[in-house]
């Protein structure tokens, strides 16, 4: 069992102003169609604070079940622990922490190798995987974008080429003709992250316009959890050396040059998403932007398939 | 629908999503955040909350941004209706 602390008096204070924001959000209402959208993220944001957060601050605040310091040796890593000293400094009550016996652990609990391993062992348990046409001309299928709400944080990554590609990407600096791959699968954490769901229809689409899509029938949630991607690019190119013999064998001028690349993920949920109706159209603009299929056929620039 | 019948629902439209957006941003939902950090309290309970409240004020924030280009997307569609040839304006 993890322990937290608290300082009472500013947990109280946090219990009031929560009640206070529930109530203002409460008063919020507009059944203008222009505010569906906002209106949904004000009931969700009540949700929040009504479902999860007062409770919580009220448990702690209730809790007869005090522990002793010694205990927070069993926090789950140094920055917890260091933060418990302080704590204990500043004469915080301690309580036997209520999220660490249920659901999963937050992100400085978990590391890249015990998602790796977590995942390979069943423990993690991955999103649904969108639906695949199967190559059914005019059959459905669906998309999942992702959009982090911040930066991703990156719990960390490895390089997975083989001995030769890392020779040849070596080798590839100093010779005219040159092949350079890159395959890396790293691990996110997304919080608050929008991840809508589209509908398309398999069919022959425009290149500058995407696949077909059923804006009516999109959904979207707000997730937290892992996203792990495997990234695969491939840079092929000649080059002709320039300059005296004996200068710098990298500088040369490129004759041909063609680029692929490719990535694949899946995203393992903290908790399983409530996908509500969106009526927004994404867009497929932001880079910091994910979007899976589980079909090849229907791919489109910037997607990646569903799966690892 | 007249074309000033129109123009009132947009302006209306526009006035109340205004509003909307002003409730939001003087939500007291937005600041709770700063009472919810390791100033206060410590431990997975604590984080998981901080993070949720800090995602929730994203949200609000965005949204209370939309609302706010929206009614002036309503405005200015009002404004054109108005500059509108009366001619046009019947036909609109």
């Amino acid at each position: 069992m993890t322990v937290m602390a608290f300082d009472r008096a500013r947990l109280e204070i946090l219990r009031n102003a929560l009640d206070a924001a529930l109530e203002d959000l409460r008063l919020i209402r507009s059944d203008d169609v222009h505010a569906a959208e906002a209106m949904r993220c004000v009931r969700s944001a009540s949700r929040t604070l009504d479902d999860i957060c007062i409770p919580r601050v009220h448990d702690i605040l209730t809790s007869t079940a005090m522990t002793w310091y010694k205990r927070a040796g069993a926090a789950c890593d140094n920055v917890t622990e260091a933060a418990l000293v302080t704590a204990r400094e500043r004469r915080w009550e301690m309580v036997d922490d209520p999220l660490s016996g249920l659901g999963p652990p937050s992100r400085a609990c978990r590391t890249f190798d015990d998602v790796l391993h977590q995942m390979r062992s069943g423990a993690l348990t991955p999103m649904s995987a969108p639906i695949d046409a199967n190559g059914r001309a005019l059959a459905h299928y669906t998309s999942l974008t992702f959009e982090p709400a911040d930066t991703p944080f990156v719990l960390g990554q490895i390089d997975l080429r083989s001995n030769i590609d890392k020779l040849v990407d070596f080798f590839s600096d100093a010779l005219p003709i040159g092949m350079r791959k890159h395959h890396t699968l790293t691990v996110y954490y997304l919080t608050g992250a929008r991840v809508v769901s589209n509908v398309h229809t398999l069919t022959a689409y425009d290149r500058d316009e995407g696949p077909e899509t059923d804006w009516d029938r999109g959904t979207a949630a707000t997730v937290s959890g892992y996203m792990v991607v495997e990234d695969d690019s491939s840079v092929a190119e000649i080059v002709l050396p320039i300059g005296p013999e004996g200068s710098d064998p990298t500088a040369g001028r490129r004759l041909f040059s063609q680029e692929s690349s490719g990535y694949s993920g899946v995203f393992y949920p903290d908790e399983p998403p409530v996908f509500e109706p969106v009526n927004r159209e994404p867009s497929f603009g932001n880079p910091d932007v994910w979007t899976f299929t589980t079909s090849a056929a229907p791919m489109v620039d910037g997607w990646g398939t569903w799966g690892l | 629908m007249s074309t000033t019948v129109q123009i009132q629902q947009l302006r209306n439209s526009a006035r109340l999503l205004r509003s909307l957006s002003r409730s939001i941003g003087t939500s007291r939902a937005l600041s709770l955040h700063a009472l919810a950090g390791p100033d206060t309290w410590i431990g997975p309970t604590a984080q998981s909350c901080y993070e949720q409240l800090l995602a929730m004020r994203r949200q609000l924030t965005t949204n209370q941004l939309s609302l706010a280009d929206t009614a002036g997307r309503l405005d200015r569609r009002a404004d054109e209706l108005e500059q509108l040839p009366p001619v046009l304006k019947m036909v609109s």
